[in-house]
């Protein structure tokens, strides 16, 4: 396994927001992260690059212990991040925006390599054109694959993805599982938060199911979509759901 | 970060060395003494541009290196005698130290917090300086003639100081844009564009502030060393000179944010305005308030100053004039 994540705690408070949750994902596996709104998806991330300082528990990448790191130097062991809500570096070109991911993470790379990475990976993700125009200019659609393109850009081994679908349309959608299932093909390991569920069923090799900091349930997207656990977490008793549901088929 | 490399810093540093030399040439020794005072604020511009325009700290009290390093450098002179070039270095490692020791601390704060602070640091060794007695406290310290001598006489010393500043603008400005077209000062560019991003990507914030400030800090503690070289008398008032300090953010907002050229030109325009409104009766007692004036439009109407916005206006100059 490339990432190793056991018993993670972490607490705001009175509020746990992750309460001992335990995942693994390996290279070129794609791990769909899901759960309601509020169930410390997100925190499971920064908890993973070094945002939030685990209570209790470990990570552990590549057999090394990570756990407390700062973000830059989990950053620097080849772990990338693409937010939920775009932070684009605004004032600074497209070019230049990726190229930052090129220069400072895993591979260290010199301004002009990690320009030639930049461009490649630009134009992979179909922003070539856009290339010196200021980042805070790009629509949402656009914002969304430079946040994508600076993560890709320092060529990690994994790439934590915060609902990097949410708010495209379904073409977007479609070029973005086709840039997801590249990345695996190139052993790319993936752990993506997403809330479109027809895309975690079609990319993801796993899925593991949060609700309020807890680990409910972890398996195959078809394994988890029909665990009534997971089912009630989404939509309340499952009773009452399956009755939503009867009544919406018939 | 372009293949078609304009000789931009080339051309710059040929200009500034050119106009440098006009009065030389022409022996014309009060067009000198206006050119110093310009290549000091230039000095002062490009400095504070790399802390506030790259990195995106606005350090108000940045006057506060200037003040240490001509005051450091003027005790090594006075008291041991030591040559004016070596005093000035001696003068300016300890500035960068000490901006080392204050930026450590305080650029954890942000915003308006962190400008604050930078007054506060100021105000305070101020007022170190007034009550510390080695430096001469609130009298200040000053030559004797005497000092000159070893420099050929006092008019051969105004003219290794206004060599030395010129020196000293040239390395700024070359510094600057050496530091803009680097990694390094990507890395600054993406902390002053969000700093968590910054950190994401692998690049560690603290460090990389540290080292921005600790530059901007050395070439003002050059200057000071000079100016009061020149001067031949340092006082704690006009050392840490907070209005100074603000003039120089002035600068820099006129002339362009972030940009290499900016700060040269909003240093030279505000100079030249000042010099022209404190010599016309009707504006003489206003200068300061039409600066503000001056502050307000520029913030309100060309963010981008003198310098950006042209290269807004113009995306072709951009590969000419960074």
């Amino acid at each position: 396994m490339i990432l190793d994540v056991e018993g993670v705690t972490v607490r705001f408070g009175g509020l746990v927001a992750c309460d001992a949750a335990t995942l693994s994902v390996d290279q070129g596996q794609i791990l769909g992260l899901i759960g309601p709104n509020g169930a410390g998806k997100t925190t499971l991330l920064n908890a993973i690059n070094g945002v939030y300082r685990p209570l209790a528990g470990r990570v552990e990448f590549r057999g090394e212990d990570i756990t407390g790191l700062r973000p830059f130097q989990v950053a620097r062991r080849g772990i990338a991040r693409a937010h939920q809500v775009v932070r684009p570096l605004s004032d600074l070109s497209v070019i230049a925006n990726v190229t930052v991911g090129a220069c400072f993470g895993r591979e260290n790379l010199g301004l002009g390599a990690a320009r030639r990475v930049a461009q490649e990976v630009i134009a992979s993700l179909g922003l070539a054109d856009k290339s010196e125009t200021p980042a805070g200019k790009l629509n949402v659609a656009q914002k969304k694959r430079l946040e994508l393109a600076r993560a890709l850009a320092a060529r990690p081994m994994l790439l934590l993805a915060d609902e990097v679908l949410a708010g495209l349309n379904p073409q977007e959608v479609a070029e973005m599982l086709t840039v997801f299932r590249t990345l695996r093909e190139q052993g790319v390991a993936v752990i993506m938060i997403e809330h479109l569920m027809h895309a975690v069923m079609n990319v993801c090799d796993r899925v593991v199911v949060l609700d309020y900091g807890k680990k409910i349930a972890e398996g195959t997207p078809q394994q988890v979509s029909s665990d009534p656990k997971v089912i009630e977490a989404y939509l309340g008793d499952p009773k009452v759901a399956a009755k939503f549901l009867e009544e919406e088929g018939a | 970060m372009r293949d078609l490399r304009a000789p931009f810093l080339p051309a710059l540093l040929v200009f500034i060395a050119a106009v440098a030399a006009i009065p030389i040439v022409s022996n014309n020794p009060s067009l000198r003494e206006e050119l110093f005072l310009v290549l000091m604020l230039v000095t002062l511009a490009s400095s504070i541009n790399i802390i506030m325009g790259y990195t995106g700290y606005v350090s108000f009290g940045h006057i506060v290196f200037f003040g240490i390093g001509g005051y450091i450098a003027f005790w090594l002179m006075q008291t041991f005698n030591v040559h004016f070039l070596l005093a000035a270095i001696a003068s300016a490692i300890p500035a960068a130290l000490i901006a080392a020791l204050i930026g450590i601390p305080i650029l954890r704060l942000r915003g308006a917090y962190f400008a604050l602070a930078t007054v506060g640091i100021n105000e305070a060794m101020k007022s170190f300086m007034t009550n510390f007695e080695p430096f001469g406290g609130a009298i200040g310290m000053f030559f004797s003639f005497s000092i000159y001598l070893q420099y050929g006489g006092a008019r051969e010393a105004a003219f290794l100081a206004y060599y030395t500043m010129a020196a000293i603008a040239l390395a700024t400005v070359a510094t600057s844009y050496v530091i803009r077209r680097s990694k390094f000062g990507l890395s600054l560019m993406a902390i002053r564009e969000d700093q968590d991003v910054a950190m994401l990507v692998g690049i560690d914030p603290a460090r990389a502030k540290v080292m921005a400030y600790v530059i901007s800090a050395f070439f003002p503690a050059l200057a000071g060393a000079t100016f009061f070289f020149k001067n031949g008398i340092i006082e704690p008032g006009p050392a840490f000179d907070l209005l100074r300090s603000i003039e120089s953010l002035v600068m820099v907002v006129l002339g362009g944010i972030g940009t290499v050229a900016g700060p040269i030109v909003g240093a030279a325009l505000y100079e030249w305005l000042r010099g022209f409104l404190i010599t016309n009766p009707t504006f003489a007692n206003f200068q300061l308030a039409i600066a503000g004036l001056l502050l307000l439009l520029t913030v309100l109407f060309v963010t981008a100053g003198l310098v950006g916005s042209l290269r807004n206006r113009f995306p072709r100059l951009r590969a000419y004039i960074q």
